[in-house]
């Protein structure tokens, strides 16, 4: 802001001297301070660039993909090299590699997004009940994330899917039943550490002034967590939500390609990995792009959480 | 200090109590059940009846209630029969699961059942010697007051006797004549307090049933008495399968353990010691990549190249998986090439290499990490700066000085690698075909063995919350400013 006299002029009134404005500095806006800091983690920007590109894949997958991923399927035309009609070949069925990576794409971010959101949620509820009430509450919902921290988690998740991998659920058409048992089942296993984040933080502002203010003022306690610990919460949960978004990124693929993940004919990265083991390993590029794809976003979400851990530390003055 | 580690014992014990129950009852409520794998066939002749359901799960006991399940899983069933020797112990009718059930009769006209199979051998009499896996001998009323085993004869003194000699490893012979005089050997009575009043535990006999006929011999997982597989190595103890598989395992992954810490070790110093340099940066980098690098994509990569390209390429290719090769070095192959004799133990280290590789990279991406930011840490404490004032060479200080007091906190984590030790490495060991106990895991999952997968389970559990409490219990030991009491 230029630094202009001001000239008070004593007939003017109050109201519009904004003396506040002026003696105040020009705030910053939150967003952009953090925006400020992040761009100057130069890996992180390349993490977002990359992860800018799959999202715009997995939004515009209709115009890039070349071919329907699941239904065009040329069988005269099986396990062919990368061609100019099919850019990365077609697979064991006849099925466009391309088209399905490109959609692929759709599903394994949708379904990071949908579970990292809901599981992040969940246990940031739960560590705020969990902080905000204390005594058994507390004890409870602590030793049963404690617990589920002891399950041996890959054995665990390759159990559940297992058991559940013939499940139809009803009024979902049969394809897409084991996309949601797979999202339930990370959700499940997905949501402690928030809860621990959360409940810290809680622990902290517990005592303070403005919370006795809130329920002085009449607000319910499960009004106080929601509208006033959670968003004190935000910037740790923010940073373990990117983290978490490689690793069920990681996790999902792990179960598909496994074979207990999500089941073709819904293209996933790591179930196209499988196909592509189990058929001849002879042709490069149905292993390596899948893959590469895998690693590419779970790199891209470490290196943007942590530049988002950096912007958004406080105590980290950059 | 000890009140704290008593303390600790008995939450150990609680939640790998609650962990088995967690593990049994999702295992067995989860829609389909633990069955749910059986009707997948495409095959319409080859699917099961409802019928055959039934009566398969009557079998495993699947019909009984889940608590009564779980303990038995839990605790065995050796102890269950005894206050319902009442009931009925004919085998149900239809069973096709036992190997040749004979139905015979004790003196004084009780039932009795014998489950078992003939054997290729005679006795000096000429009746056929049988393996056998089961005798009932029912009766009402009361328990036994006593029985006796008069050398190798059992006698039964009283109405009802239940003995359970379902064990493979005891070889148990009984000749069938006439006058029921059963031979047996290596079998040792029963001890009169072994019998466990049920009944206060689970009521009436109602909520029992006829459970008295099934099984009976399982001393329960609690009791290492781990059962047996039902569909990868069908009737085999698990116990024997882990045995065949956990040296595998234990070969692989502790290699893989010793060549990361021996490498992520210096890593991890050398780049906190030269933080910021080019180094230091690579070193960083390599980290992150390390740790978010698909360990199936990184496999199958190496795979892809070392095994398929190269031979394409006519370079000695490695081995695309298992432990050692099959009777002759492929033509071309890095084992051919190196004339090494196959199912040696070079053989074997060739195997590894490429597993080891996969399974290093992915923790000494890790504890580099750690070690350094550890490093980094201890580098600015003050005893460090004495030791430098001291005029002490950098490398003493380094190494003797900064280095052993950053390397405690890495202990502690890497005991949490130790519960890795008996599940394997999943994902590894199953795309390089190594028949170890991760494999196994996967395998009976697709199988649908499920106890095996529980026994799995359960003893996972208890090794990682060991390995926690030991973590936590070195720390103590290593950091003395860390007190739990």
């Amino acid at each position: 802001m230029a630094e202009e006299p001001v000239v008070v002029n004593p007939e003017q009134e109050l109201e519009t001297l904004e003396a506040e404005k002026l003696l105040t500095p020009e705030q910053e806006s939150m967003l952009s301070v953090v925006w400020r800091r992040f761009r100057r983690h130069k890996m992180a920007m390349g993490g977002l660039f990359i992860l800018v590109i799959f999202v715009l894949m997995a939004l515009f997958a209709k115009v890039i993909a070349p071919y329907d991923p699941i239904s065009y399927q040329d069988p005269y035309n099986k396990n062919a090299k990368p061609s100019a009609e099919h850019l990365l070949g077609t697979d064991e069925l006849g099925r466009d590699v391309f088209s399905r990576l490109v959609y692929a794409a759709r599903i394994s971010l949708s379904l990071a997004i949908i579970v990292v959101l809901l599981s992040e949620s969940f246990g940031a509820l739960l560590g705020g009940i969990s902080g905000y009430f204390g005594g058994w509450v507390d004890s409870l919902i602590q030793r049963s994330v404690e617990f589920l921290l002891t399950l041996p988690l890959l054995p665990m998740l390759l159990a559940f899917s297992s058991l559940l991998r013939g499940i139809k659920i009803p009024g979902v058409d049969d394809m897409w039943s084991s996309v949601i048992i797979i999202g339930t089942i990370l959700t499940i296993f997905g949501w402690m550490g928030s809860c621990r984040l959360a409940r810290g933080m809680v622990l902290s502002l517990r005592g303070l002034d403005f919370t006795d203010a809130a329920r002085a003022l009449g607000m319910s306690d499960m009004g106080i967590i929601v509208r006033h610990m959670l968003p004190n919460a935000l910037a740790p949960i923010i940073v373990n939500a990117t983290l978490g978004l490689g690793g069920v990124i990681i996790s999902e693929s792990a179960l598909s390609f496994l074979g207990f993940g999500i089941q073709p004919p819904v293209p996933t990265w790591g179930n196209m990995l499988q196909s592509a083991q189990q058929g001849l390993l002879g042709d490069p590029a149905k292993i390596f792009y899948p893959g590469l794809a895998i690693f590419l976003t779970s790199v891209a979400f470490n290196y943007v959480g942590d530049g988002l851990r950096d912007a958004l530390d406080p105590r980290l003055k950059l | 200090m000890t009140g704290y580690l008593i303390r600790r014992f008995f939450q150990m014990i609680l939640v790998v109590l609650i962990a088995t129950m967690a593990i049994y009852a999702i295992l067995n409520l989860a829609p389909g059940g633990p069955l749910s794998g059986l009707n997948q066939t495409a095959d319409r002749k080859q699917r099961f009846t409802q019928a055959d359901i039934e009566r398969l799960k009557a079998y495993l006991g699947l019909d009984k209630p889940l608590v009564l399940r779980y303990t038995v899983w839990l605790l065995g069933d050796d102890w269950l029969g005894a206050t319902h020797m009442s009931l009925a112990l004919k085998p149900p009718e239809g069973q096709r699961f036992y190997a040749e059930p004979s139905i015979a009769y004790a003196r004084g006209g009780q039932p009795l059942w014998i489950v078992g199979e003939p054997t290729d051998r005679v006795n000096k009499d000429g009746l056929k010697i049988w393996r056998v896996s089961k005798v009932h001998i029912s009766g009402r009323g009361a328990m036994p007051k006593e029985y006796t085993l008069s050398g190798a004869v059992i006698k039964v003194e009283n109405r009802a006797i239940r003995m359970d000699v379902d064990r493979q490893d005891t070889d148990i012979v009984l000749e069938a004549t006439p006058e029921t005089v059963w031979e047996v050997e290596g079998l040792a009575p029963r001890p009169e307090g072994a019998w466990l009043p049920v009944g206060w535990f689970f009521g009436p006999a109602g909520l029992l049933g006829d459970y008295a006929h099934f099984h009976g011999t399982n001393h329960g997982v609690a009791r290492m008495d781990w059962g047996k597989s039902w569909a990868i190595a069908r009737g085999q103890p698990i116990v024997d399968l882990f045995k065949s598989r956990l040296g595998n395992t234990l070969l692989l992954l502790v290699t893989a353990t010793v060549i990361s810490l021996v490498v992520a070790i210096p890593i991890g110093v050398i780049s906190a010691v030269k933080q910021y340099s080019a180094l230091d940066y690579i070193v960083t980098t390599f980290t992150f990549i390390g740790t978010s690098l698909p360990s199936f994509w990184f496999g199958l990569m190496m795979v892809l190249i070392f095994s398929i390209k190269f031979k394409e390429w006519g370079i000695p290719y490695m081995p695309a998986g298992g432990i050692v090769s099959l009777r002759t070095a492929p033509p071309g192959s890095l084992i051919a090439a190196w004339k090494i004799v196959p199912g040696s133990m070079a053989d074997k280290l060739i195997h590894m290499i490429m597993p080891t590789f996969v399974l290093s990279m992915l923790s000494m991406a890790g504890w580099s990490r750690f070690m350094r930011s550890q490093m980094l840490e201890v580098l600015r404490q003050d005893y460090v700066r004495t030791a430098r004032a001291k005029g002490l060479a950098e490398r003493v200080v380094i190494v003797k000085h900064a280095m052993r007091n950053a390397l405690i906190p890495l202990v502690t984590i890497v005991v949490l690698a130790i519960p890795g030790f008996f599940s394997g490495a999943i994902i590894t060991e199953s795309i390089f075909s190594w028949q170890g106990m991760g494999r196994l895991y996967f395998n009976a999952l697709s199988a649908d063995d499920w106890p095996v997968v529980m026994v799995f389970l359960y003893v996972q559990s208890i090794l990682v919350v060991l390995a926690t409490l030991l973590g936590d219990i070195l720390y103590t030991i290593v950091d003395p400013r860390i007190r739990y009491d």
